[in-house]
């Protein structure tokens, strides 16, 4: 006789998406991120039986993925990220006039180009839906450091949409202009 | 508490009401309420937290990502003293998860997941192979790589600069990439053609009508003739690709 989870399509319903966000924010890769996410829920499936606090469901699913990308990362490849200046006074303010004109592709690729330490309580914070006591269970973790990262996060995040903002980095390959001579680079 | 603590302590006090009546931020949130600096920080820290927050939110998840997950974990738990009753429960049920399984390995191997690689890998690329503005050199080049130099396309395309291109690789299959400049775009002046044997694809889309598609940042056209299937990509919306078609 079958029998099924009876609550697993409502948890689908209300975490997949926050779920996918932060798999993408801590995988920076789509796939990866749609695979994480798939075996949070595989493993909620299957274990989610031996959780006896049913108000724990949420903080159980992120533990969960978020341990799941820390066993299975691999050396990521190099990704494009900006040169950022200690000193850069002439970058525009960013505010938030200017954050909701933003195409929200680009806010997603200045999260993705903050660093590895940074991004994960970042993007949780940024959810709303995570305190930092909770963000700091997650991510096992002391809460002054969260509340560290999440200052220097947000200072990376801003400084990097001043960028993105000064125009100085649109194109997704930064090319050279191109001449006629046929040039060889390495891939 | 001065008000460099109290900033830092208040940068982990989410941008609405949630945290007001949490003690850990109780003695700087009284501070800037006195404080009319600090008050004001605080003010719009909350405004950009709230608008990054709005933004970030709005990333699209894949389409088919929810059904994927519902169909592939109706697995059974079934206890301790039911189990010899439910031993072919739970065997329907992993052929039901391996088929789910199944169906999504075919998404990933299918067209959509080909073109959500590419526009990954486009992404990330920072260097071409080669560079030229010239499409002739180019295919000169592609034809001694063995890359797809007799890829075929719209007038329309063949009459901007190129750029260069590179050889890539998707899933044991080689993808041709190449670029070209379209100056009458002053936003989104590149635009990408990726070209990939038909036959690598189950489900190719078929011409002459492009398939478009927003994917991440980058808009999408896609379509096949005899021997391959094109994807072309861009920033922004379909409509700087529709005229091209």
């Amino acid at each position: 006789m079958h029998v099924d989870h009876p609550d697993f399509q409502m948890l689908v319903d209300r975490y997949y998406e926050p779920l996918y966000r932060f798999a993408l924010s801590l995988s920076r890769r789509e796939a990866d991120a749609c695979d994480l996410t798939q075996q949070t829920f595989y493993l909620w499936a299957t274990k989610g039986h031996q959780l006896r606090d049913g108000s724990r469901v949420k903080s159980w699913l992120f533990t969960t993925l978020h341990r799941a990308f820390l066993g299975s990362r691999r050396r990521e490849s190099k990704f494009p990220h900006y040169e950022l200046e200690t000193a850069a006074p002439e970058l525009p303010a960013v505010t938030p006039n200017i954050v909701n004109e933003l195409d929200s592709g680009l806010v997603k690729d200045a999260l993705l180009q903050v660093d590895d330490l940074y991004r994960a309580p970042l993007m949780l914070f940024y959810m709303q839906q995570h305190s930092y006591k909770e963000i700091a269970e997650l991510l096992e973790i002391p809460i002054g450091t969260v509340m560290s990262r999440l200052s220097r996060g947000k200072e990376q995040i801003r400084q990097i949409l001043s960028v993105a903002m000064d125009g100085a980095d649109k194109k997704i390959i930064s090319l050279p202009n191109p001449s006629s001579t046929r040039q060889n680079q390495n891939g | 508490m001065d008000k460099e603590e109290a900033k830092f302590i208040l940068s982990a006090c989410r941008p609405g009401d949630q945290d007001a009546e949490d003690s850990q931020f109780q003695e700087a949130l009284e501070l800037a309420r006195t404080d009319e600096e600090l008050g004001a920080w605080l003010e719009r820290e909350k405004a950009l937290d709230t608008a990054i927050s709005a933004q970030l939110l709005k990333s699209p998840v894949p389409e088919d990502l929810r059904d994927s997950l519902l169909a592939g974990h109706r697995l059974v738990r079934v206890p301790f003293r039911k189990r010899r009753a439910g031993i072919l429960a739970a065997a329907a049920a992993v052929v039901l998860l391996l088929a789910s399984g199944a169906a999504w390995l075919r998404i990933q191997q299918g067209f959509t997941g080909y073109r959500s690689a590419m526009v990954q890998t486009l992404e990330q690329l920072d260097s071409l192979d080669m560079r030229s503005d010239e499409v002739r050199e180019i295919r000169a080049w592609l034809t001694e790589r063995h890359g797809h130099a007799d890829f075929q396309i719209p007038e329309s395309i063949s009459k901007l600069s190129g750029l260069g291109c590179r050889i890539l690789e998707w899933r044991g299959h080689k993808v041709t990439l190449i670029c070209f400049k379209d100056s009458e775009s002053k936003l989104h002046d590149v635009v990408h053609l990726l070209v990939l044997d038909r036959d690598a694809l189950p489900n190719p889309p078929e011409a002459p009508t492009p398939r478009y598609a927003q994917v991440g940042n980058l808009a999408t056209a896609g379509w096949s003739d005899r021997n391959h299937t094109y994807v072309l990509a861009g920033h922004g919306k379909s409509d700087n690709l529709k005229k091209f078609f």
